[in-house]
């Protein structure tokens, strides 16, 4: 995957957001717009990944950390839905690719 | 009432005994002790009292909203000193819920109107639960505690009817009718929780009710995600608090057993499904 195709993704106001995680959904809180968003499981994973990396992650990348978290080691099929969740935090504020 | 201090002026009868009625449990400090809020509910200025009296809403010296009928002005007071809490007393995250107790633990009942959240209130005091609040949860960032602030119960159109039924020795003030909201009467508060108004509780059980007519009562355990979500959308000032008031959310649901219930008619099973989930651990 080039670059162009694979761009690197990263939170955008880490210190801005406050977390919770019960089982498998994660609520967070922006400080930078006040939003509360309750994330889906996977979006919570997403998201999770990225803050553990301040300079991003490409989403080759994220989808290997992600299937860690989530125990699934099939990427082909995690890929879409990661790609999605990675849309749907975009639409959010919370993350945008570096360069954006 | 609680924690907070109101002065009230009124020459309007039916404020005059509604407040004897309903608040004749609760202490009357000094009429120069300091209050948080002075109000006047009043006739309308100049000859307009005898062509169309209407009562009006001021507090610290400005009107606050529109005038309504005059034999309004007492629920016209309840509504206006929610509206002086929940838009200035900043101190506590407030929630637009009741707040009940049991077995010392605090019971959140969150919902927007129309949701049965005061008939269910009604019936759980009439059982023997104490009354923190019909419409208010006043929560304490600092402690984490829920500070009561026992007032009267608001019910409307044919939740008062069903009260009257379900709990006989319910003093319920007159039925006002024709208001924005129908036909309205307020149920004094027990003298035996305004006695015991100083006593703040920890949430223990977040349950956002929903009345349908006719429905089985159902009790379903929900996530603290979507728990904490509902907290969100019921609280007047969150975004005052910001970071801390999420965190003071997050605190509260992690703290709680958090459920979804719906009701029908059915108030005895109702109450029962609630006495059981709070004696559960």
């Amino acid at each position: 995957m080039s670059q162009v195709q694979d761009p690197i993704w990263r939170v955008v106001a880490p210190s801005a957001l406050t977390e919770r995680e019960w089982n498998d959904e994660l609520v967070v809180y922006n400080d930078l717009d006040g939003h509360t968003h309750h994330l889906a499981p996977l979006g919570g994973k997403v998201l999770l990944a990225l803050l553990e990396h301040a300079d991003g992650l490409s989403g080759t990348t994220l989808i290997e950390r992600v299937g860690e978290l989530l125990a699934i080691d099939d990427a082909p099929v995690l890929a879409p839905a990661v790609e999605e969740a990675l849309d749907e935090l975009g639409k959010l504020g919370l993350i945008a690719p570096v360069g954006a | 009432m609680g924690p907070i201090v109101t002065s009230i002026r009124s020459p309007m009868p039916a404020v005059i005994d509604g407040i004897g009625f309903h608040y004749a449990a609760h202490e009357t400090p000094d009429a120069d002790a300091f209050a948080d809020f002075h109000v006047q509910i009043g006739w309308p200025p100049g000859v307009r009292r005898f062509i169309r009296p209407t009562a009006t809403f001021r507090v610290d010296e400005t009107t606050a909203f529109e005038p309504l009928p005059a034999n309004q002005g007492f629920p016209l007071l309840e509504w206006g000193m929610n509206w002086c809490i929940a838009a200035h007393c900043d101190q506590y995250l407030i929630l637009h819920s009741a707040v009940v107790e049991r077995n010392g633990c605090a019971l959140l009942l969150p919902a927007p109107p129309g949701s049965g959240k005061s008939t269910l209130c009604a019936a759980l005091v009439a059982r023997g639960w104490r009354l923190l609040s019909d419409e208010l949860a006043l929560i304490d960032i600092d402690q984490l505690v829920v500070t009561p602030i026992p007032r009267p119960i608001s019910l409307k159109n044919a939740a008062i009817d069903v009260i009257r039924t379900f709990w006989p020795e319910a003093a319920i003030g007159p039925v006002v009718r024709g208001t924005l909201k129908g036909s309205v009467a307020h149920v004094r508060p027990p003298a035996s929780s305004v006695e015991r108004q100083r006593e703040s509780v920890r949430a223990r059980w977040i349950v956002l009710p929903k009345y349908a007519e006719g429905a089985p009562t159902t009790l379903s355990t929900i996530t603290r995600g979507t728990a904490l979500m509902r907290l969100v959308d019921s609280a007047f000032n969150y975004t005052v608090h910001g970071r801390r008031g999420f965190e003071t959310l997050a605190a509260v649901v992690e703290g709680a057993a958090c459920c979804d219930f719906r009701y029908g008619g059915d108030l005895d099973a109702a109450v029962k499904a609630l006495e059981t989930l709070t004696s559960e651990g």
